[in-house]
């Protein structure tokens, strides 16, 4: 049993020996010497012999001044595959780069994941706002070598999402390169040569034809050059492979300089460009930054009708619009936010007159009762004194009863007065008797 | 004899302090060959792997050259089971051709042009630097004017900052761990776009 034990504890000390993990063994530098082994690929040589001949070989050659080429794709993407398939055999995209033989290439090629965790700090990084940003796939993008010696390295020279023609890609790029060449060249001074400067654009060979190569335009030449715009990128993440949809696009004029008249104008092209017979397209009213991104709109050219499918426009019109149109209808008042501000101050303006007229007849009622003229307001004596009186009677009652006492008081002023010349008139007649009989 | 020997020391340790040094040269310089952020540098930490710096060195090129067989060479992938632990240059070929890694796996004294014709050409490459310990080499200034040339290394042990080495700081560093470096056979990466307004 102790054997068994001790049997078992020897196998667990070397079992855990053999997992413990070992050191660098850089013996085994010494020992090789001086030796260049190339692994993987197509080793062509086996064993020492291939690692003692490829010692004696030079270095690679010197690819700096490589252009890269790079597409981004992502995972269940159609296009990236179709992509991927066309530059194994297409002469035209093959020109460009040769994926599987990169010493034979013209520029430095990489196909990047959009998804690949490792890769994702590449794309869209927010910390800096300059940074590229990728939203469809694929995107090609070209930038310059990273020796400088076509300006600075980081310069997105060309970004565009391939939509399965060489030839289109082909033209785009190749404008691109030489679009930033030209501009290049006027920064630095007219120094690069009109020679070197094609030897930059990859030329297709293998029987297509080639684009015809401009002139090189110099400093105080023409500048006014043929070139793509910079390609920026495009809003949303679509799928080539999936057909578009058609529709019409409206982008009105963020000013609202036409008023009432810019909603008819637009409202009949949109028609205009519907479809004849019973199909309808769906019309959508984007702002002019987006448009600008998606479609290209410039601003000078709002208000403007698109009929659009995906991000291709098929059609673009400009409304008529005459800025010096009469109104328009009453209810296309109620269009645009300007409208409704002056309407709010009319009905401001109007309110303020009429409190104004107001005030002005109740200062001229209360000077007139003032002067006397109109006879003083009913009610404005003092709370007090009403309250201190005794309820005075109804008006119609006050009226009636006043008459009556003046009736009595006429009456009674009246039997005084008869009373009165009764007594006087027998007053009278005593003093008119004989005076002996008086003094007897 | 003691005083001595401490002045000697504290001299030294002065010296390589000087010698060594935190590279003021941001990640995104198109001087650099190896042009990863640090975040992405620090998913290379050999204690987190231990005893791999060899691999920490290669992934991290592979991640660099858009490589994923080498950029996945410490996690289990599509590419193959994480290859952990100290290697040496019979290793690293084997499981290089195992994986279909192409590498240039040099020895000896050409190590000096190779690392030379990597950082020129903008691929970094992984390099023994250091007493048994590999790091990534990752881009080599050369002299202009008054300025000597320079040596930029991202060591796995540590914060992962690119540390500048002068000509015989980074002779000593190499040497110490034999002369031994691993080139990805795939080309450089570009410079990190960026939207440069070129045609204004």
């Amino acid at each position: 049993m102790k054997a068994l034990a001790f049997i078992a504890l020897l196998l667990a000390t070397v079992l855990a020996q053999a997992a413990e993990p070992k050191p660098n063994d850089f013996g085994e530098v010494v020992r090789r010497g001086d030796l260049v082994q190339h692994v993987g690929g197509e080793d062509k040589m086996e064993g020492v012999d291939a690692l003692y001949s490829q010692a004696m070989d030079g270095l690679p050659t010197d690819d700096k001044d490589k252009w890269f080429v790079y597409v981004v794709g992502t995972k269940g993407c159609a296009a990236c595959v179709q992509l991927t398939d066309a530059w194994k055999t297409d002469p035209i995209l093959r020109a460009y780069a040769k994926p599987e033989n990169p010493k034979e290439s013209w520029a430095h090629f990489h196909y990047y994941r959009h998804d690949d965790p490792k890769q994702a700090w590449r794309w869209n990084d927010p910390k800096n706002p300059n940074a590229i940003k990728i939203t469809a796939f694929p995107t090609i993008v070209v930038q310059p070598p990273l020796s400088g010696k076509w300006g600075n390295p980081s310069s997105i020279v060309y970004q565009g999402v391939y939509e399965g023609d060489p030839k289109r890609l082909q033209q785009q790029v190749n404008g691109s390169i030489r679009f930033y060449l030209e501009r290049l060249n006027q920064r630095q001074g007219g120094q690069i040569s009109s020679v070197t400067a094609e030897a930059a654009v990859p030329l297709v060979e293998n029987g297509f034809q080639q684009q015809q190569v401009p002139p090189m335009i110099l400093p105080g030449e023409d500048p006014n050059p043929v070139s793509p715009p910079p390609r920026e990128p495009r809003l949303p993440l679509r799928d080539p492979s999936i057909e578009a949809r058609e529709e019409i696009v409206i982008v009105k004029d963020p000013e609202q300089v036409y008023g009432s008249g810019e909603s008819e104008a637009i409202a009949t092209v949109a028609e205009e460009l519907q479809p004849t017979g019973l199909r309808r397209l769906r019309v959508r009213e984007i702002d002019i930054e987006k448009a600008a991104k998606l479609y290209g709109v410039d601003p000078s050219e709002v208000p403007v009708v698109l009929r659009v499918e995906g991000q291709d426009v098929r059609e673009k019109r400009a409304p008529k619009v005459d800025p010096n149109k009469e109104w328009g209808p009453l209810l296309s008042l109620w269009f645009g936010i300007g409208s409704l501000i002056s309407i709010a101050f009319w009905c401001l303006g109007l309110v303020i007159l009429l409190l104004f007229w107001v005030c002005v007849f109740l200062f001229i009622i209360w000077l007139l009762r003032k002067v006397g003229i109109l006879a003083p307001k009913a009610g404005t004596q003092p709370a007090q004194v009403v309250v201190n009186q005794a309820p005075a009677p109804a008006p119609a009652q006050t009226s009636a009863a006043s008459e009556y006492d003046a009736m009595i008081l006429q009456r009674k002023k009246q039997l005084e007065y008869e009373e009165l010349t009764a007594r006087l008139q027998a007053a009278r007649a005593a003093n008119s008797a004989p005076a002996a009989s008086v003094v007897a | 004899m003691l005083r001595c020997a401490l002045l000697l020391f504290g001299l030294i340790v002065c010296h390589e302090a000087h010698a060594q040094q935190a590279s003021p040269i941001p990640w995104d310089d198109p001087q650099l060959a190896l042009k990863l952020p640090q975040e992405m540098r620090q998913k290379y930490y050999n204690f987190t792997n231990p005893g791999s710096c060899v691999q920490c060195s290669i992934g991290m090129c592979g991640m660099d050259q858009n490589v994923p067989a080498a950029a996945y060479l410490l996690e289990q992938s599509e590419y193959g089971a994480p290859v952990f632990h100290g290697s040496n240059p019979s290793r690293v070929a084997k499981y290089c051709k195992d994986r279909n890694i192409r590498v240039y796996n040099v020895t000896g004294s050409k190590t000096w042009d190779w690392m030379r014709w990597a950082c020129n050409t903008g691929r970094a490459c992984a390099i023994g630097a250091g007493g048994s310990h590999f790091q990534t080499l990752a881009g080599y200034i050369p002299p202009k004017g008054d300025e000597p040339a320079h040596w930029i290394v991202c060591n796995n042990n540590g914060d992962q900052k690119y540390q500048d080495y002068s000509e015989a700081a980074f002779r000593r560093l190499h040497l110490a761990s034999g002369q031994w470096c691993v080139i990805l056979d795939y080309p450089p990466s570009p410079a990190p776009g960026r939207l440069v307004e070129w045609w204004k």
